[in-house]
């Protein structure tokens, strides 16, 4: 958190940066089973797109409902490159974090230009995202209801593996900079003034902040992430729909991730991804109910938000005895 | 260095600030008086930009402020502070002053040094890793203070950053202001504590329903019948 920023403890979260990275390396070749490595995959792709609303929701303080919007320019735009134009979705991967950028863009300036904040911009990137997943659903070019299938043709030149370790891999190396974006924002002047905007941006103007642009930027800067969470979800499934790219259920496991791991951190949507995934594959080999997972996930975040309102990040937090008190004045 | 020219600002009907005119001299602290809802906050906020004006100029060292993004006018020097503290609540206290201080630098060590520098010349040493949530009354106003020096402003504008105050921590904040003043910052306020607006100040502006009702040296204005009129009412003497 933005308040433990002292340049003492940089030599720590260097070797806990360096020891997470080794542990997410080390994983797939402990637990070699399809499962484990699916299990590992969904865990990442969760943590980078839910970094992503993070940036902007967590450290930002802008509240979104509408990140999924960002993760479905970013799939359609690999997808649509790469059937319609022959495009490598290698170049794709980079199209998708402009596309994931430019919506986010869009998004940001005609509601902060229109001065909205809180609930208010919350509901108005819900309303986007309804409008994207409408116009998606009746056009050609977006394969209309219907959705986009890519056909399945393994190689490396088509971001398409047999063995599920590369795909690991690839979503580790896009969280881990996702998380190094974070990790900067912690550090950075940007970030800082954004943590001023977060908590008062009256405030922030009066010492010379232009609240509008840092936003615009830092949505930006977002959604360029979960653009390239779109492209990666594109290729690893081969099937995108409009349910899919603008389904509000990503939406809400962008921001559950983030709140249940510590909104603001940078390990809080890791630790909040992993915890997910393991509830919802782990649910689902106990029963067939559809959806218990997010039941669980559901309580769990009542719990959470009652005893720990920073996320799990916390417990961590707790067992430090560096951090600094002092709130008893 | 800010001149303020028939500026007026009216809310529906009401007319707040009412074809105010004021100067302010470099090196100077100037102070606004006046009775409760008089539009002090008010020409402030729009000093600062916070409000469009209705008409009126605002010049600030010679260039036209009027209407400009109040960011903007921060970054030209020209500070304002909350009467209602608004600190980055969950952010310590250096945390927040170090906003302040990255105006003026990017990189986080440079700012830091100079935040604890603006920390020490207001005494709040011992108080930098608290969260700011926690600080007591005389604390928040520091802060608010603190953050906003930390721009290296050439204007400060105060918005009673003495109001709530308990004597022994009035007069630590008045030579504070001093200090503040006399290493080269220009100083407008405005305070409800006479006390204060009488040793700090050089000049006086008194408002009383939106308009500039009397200025001149501070003992000049306490003995002003306008003044005293505006404050505590007109004697019934003709009844």
């Amino acid at each position: 958190m933005s308040q433990s920023r002292s340049g003492a403890s940089h030599s720590v979260t260097w070797k806990l940066h360096l020891a997470i990275l080794i542990c997410a390396l080390a994983y797939p070749f402990l637990f070699t089973s399809n499962f484990a490595i699916n299990l590992g995959v969904m865990a990442l792709f969760y943590a980078l797109i839910g970094q992503s609303w993070n940036l902007s929701g967590g450290f930002a303080g802008q509240l979104s409902f509408g990140h999924v919007g960002f993760f479905g320019f970013g799939a359609y735009a690999s997808t649509i490159l790469q059937l319609r134009y022959g495009v490598s979705p290698w170049l794709g991967l980079p199209a998708a974090a402009l596309a994931g950028a430019a919506s986010a863009g869009f998004v940001a300036i005609l509601s902060f230009r229109a001065g909205l904040k809180g609930s208010y911009f919350a509901l108005i990137t819900l309303a986007f995202v309804e409008v994207f997943k409408i116009i998606s659903n009746s056009v050609e070019f977006t394969g209309a209801g219907l959705g986009l299938l890519i056909p399945k043709k393994i190689g490396f030149e088509n971001f398409q593996f047999k063995d599920r370790l590369a795909f690991y891999l690839i979503i580790l190396i896009l969280t881990a900079l996702s998380v190094a974006t974070a990790e900067w924002l912690r550090r950075s002047r940007f970030g800082a003034r954004l943590a001023a905007i977060r908590e008062n941006e009256e405030a922030a103007q009066a010492l010379g902040i232009d609240v509008f642009t840092e936003k615009v930027k830092i949505m930006l800067l977002s959604g360029a992430v979960c653009g390239t969470g779109g492209c990666f979800f594109a290729q690893y499934f081969l099937y995108i729909d409009p349910s899919i790219a603008f389904g509000l259920d990503k939406s809400v496991e962008m921001l559950l991730v983030s709140m249940i791991g510590g909104q603001g951190t940078v390990y809080g949507p890791l630790l909040g991804s992993i915890l997910l995934a393991i509830l919802s594959e782990g649910t689902r080999s106990i029963s067939q109910v559809q959806g218990l997972s997010l039941v669980l996930y559901g309580g769990l975040l009542i719990v959470i938000i009652a005893f720990l309102p920073h996320g799990l990040i916390e417990l961590f937090k707790k067992i430090k005895p560096s951090q600094s008190r002092g709130t008893d004045a | 260095m800010l001149k303020v020219q028939g500026v007026s600002k009216s809310f529906g009907g009401l007319r707040a600030v009412d074809q105010v005119s004021l100067q302010v001299e470099q090196g100077q602290i100037a102070a606004l008086i006046g009775p409760n809802g008089a539009g002090k906050t008010t020409l402030f906020s729009a000093i600062a930009g916070f409000h469009k004006i209705d008409n009126g100029g605002i010049e600030f060292e010679g260039k036209p402020i009027a209407n400009v993004a109040p960011h903007k006018i921060a970054r030209h020097g020209l500070v304002r502070t909350f009467q209602i503290t608004q600190p980055f609540a969950r952010l310590s206290v250096i945390d927040n002053i170090i906003i302040g201080a990255y105006q003026r630098y990017s990189d986080y060590e440079h700012a830091r040094a100079h935040a604890e520098g603006v920390a020490e010349q207001l005494g709040m040493t011992k108080i930098l890793e608290q969260p700011s949530v926690s600080l007591t009354v005389v604390g928040r106003k520091k802060l608010e203070l603190a953050k906003a020096l930390a721009t290296s402003p050439k204007l400060l504008l105060l918005d009673e950053v003495m109001a709530g105050l308990n004597p022994s921590e009035l007069l630590e904040t008045i030579e504070i202001i001093q200090k503040i003043n006399k290493s080269g910052v220009t100083i407008l306020l405005t305070e409800h504590v006479m006390q204060a607006v009488m040793q700090l100040s050089s000049y006086v502006y008194v408002l009383s329903y939106g308009q500039v009702i009397a200025h001149g040296a501070p003992q000049e204005i306490v003995s002003n019948p306008k003044v005293v009129e505006a404050y505590l009412g007109r004697e019934i003497v003709d009844a």
